[in-house]
């Protein structure tokens, strides 16, 4: 986790979830949920969301755009881009390091 | 479960409350979900992420503190007192929790709200009066139970609406807190105690009135710690406290 999530506390891997889901365009609250249980296999609280949401805001990995109706739609920053993608890359060195690993161990 | 949203801080729900009411709207909550909105509210006070919502100074959650503790001992003392047969004595624990209860009412309600303050004094000091006198004057019983009873509803109601109000519980939510912890249970109790209908054991009874307070304490004590609560030493700017630094 690099410093900029990982000082996120329990906040860490939602926020990486909600970054990932933004990926592809901005989104609303309610979409991200329903993205991030798609994507990740689990459902991601409306507390934990928001928590993670008002940090990531506060940062500013994210920003929120002009409400639709009720519903406001947040987006990446050019921050919250730069943070996923060491976030990421990270995580495949990690993943890339453990499945050698594996590979490599006969059993 | 919406409703659950008002445990947020009111400047975070300023921010976030429509979208947030909205996406709970798109499908119904399960209970982890909603326990998950309330470890969020109670987040959001602990940790305020929205700009207008500075951390509030940790005088602002004693009054809550002191709330809970007082329903909490009031509810352990008559449960304790009660849970064995052999031996039904209360002991000083109600009287503390009172006394406590007495402590988490006052701050920035008396400078803000000094006529409705006295009236809750009033309201007090009158069931003191009861309390301490009829018992002496009146020799049946029932009448003696009757002037207790009026003591206690009259205490009673009157330190729960006061902490209520400091909750920022709505007018409502008063009238239903006060009926359904002091003036539903004392209801019921008047038949019982006029014999009508024998109640055994009787620590039952006494359970069943006085549980209902101190459960309405403790949780108002907790929306109290939630939300946070100004004493009178956190707000210099009221007239009351001017004048008290001006003396």
């Amino acid at each position: 986790m690099n410093h900029a999530l990982g000082e996120l506390g329990r906040f860490a891997e939602p926020a990486v979830y909600i970054l990932v889901s933004l990926a592809d365009g901005p989104k609303h609250g309610y979409a991200i949920m329903t993205d991030v249980e798609a994507f990740s296999g689990s459902p991601m609280g409306p507390g934990t969301l928001y928590g993670a949401l008002a940090r990531l805001e506060r940062r500013g990995l994210i920003e929120a755009l002009e409400p639709d109706d009720r519903r406001r739609p947040y987006r990446l920053t050019a921050l919250g881009v730069t943070t996923l993608q060491a976030q990421l890359d990270q995580l495949r060195g990690f993943v890339r390091t453990g499945l050698t690993r594996l590979e490599g161990n006969p059993r | 479960m919406s409703w659950l949203v008002r445990l947020y801080p009111t400047a975070w729900r300023r921010r976030y409350e429509p979208e947030l009411v909205d996406m709970l709207e798109q499908r119904p909550m399960t209970p982890v979900q909603a326990i998950d909105l309330i470890l969020g509210a109670v987040d959001a006070h602990l940790h305020p992420m929205v700009a207008g919502s500075a951390p509030q100074p940790w005088t602002h959650r004693l009054p809550g503190l002191l709330a809970t503790s007082a329903g909490l001992i009031w509810s352990s003392s008559f449960l304790l007192a009660f849970s064995s047969a052999a031996d039904q004595e209360i002991g000083d624990g109600p009287g503390i929790a009172a006394m406590i209860m007495f402590l988490s009412v006052p701050g920035d309600y008396v400078a803000g709200y000094g006529r409705r303050i006295g009236g809750g004094i009033g309201m007090v000091a009158a069931g003191i009066l009861l309390a301490w006198t009829l018992p002496w004057t009146l020799s049946d019983g029932l009448l003696n139970a009757a002037a207790g009873g009026g003591a206690y509803l009259l205490l009673g109601a009157g330190m729960l609406v006061l902490v209520a109000i400091r909750a920022g519980t709505s007018r409502m939510g008063r009238w239903i807190v006060v009926t359904g912890a002091v003036f539903g249970p004392a209801t019921l109790a008047i038949p019982v105690l006029m014999g009508l209908f024998p109640v055994s054991p009787p620590a039952v009874m006494m359970l069943a009135v006085v549980l209902p307070y101190g459960i309405a304490w403790t949780i108002i004590g907790v929306r109290m710690m939630v939300r946070g609560v100004a004493t009178l030493a956190d707000v210099p700017d009221t007239a009351v406290a001017q004048e008290v630094s001006a003396a």
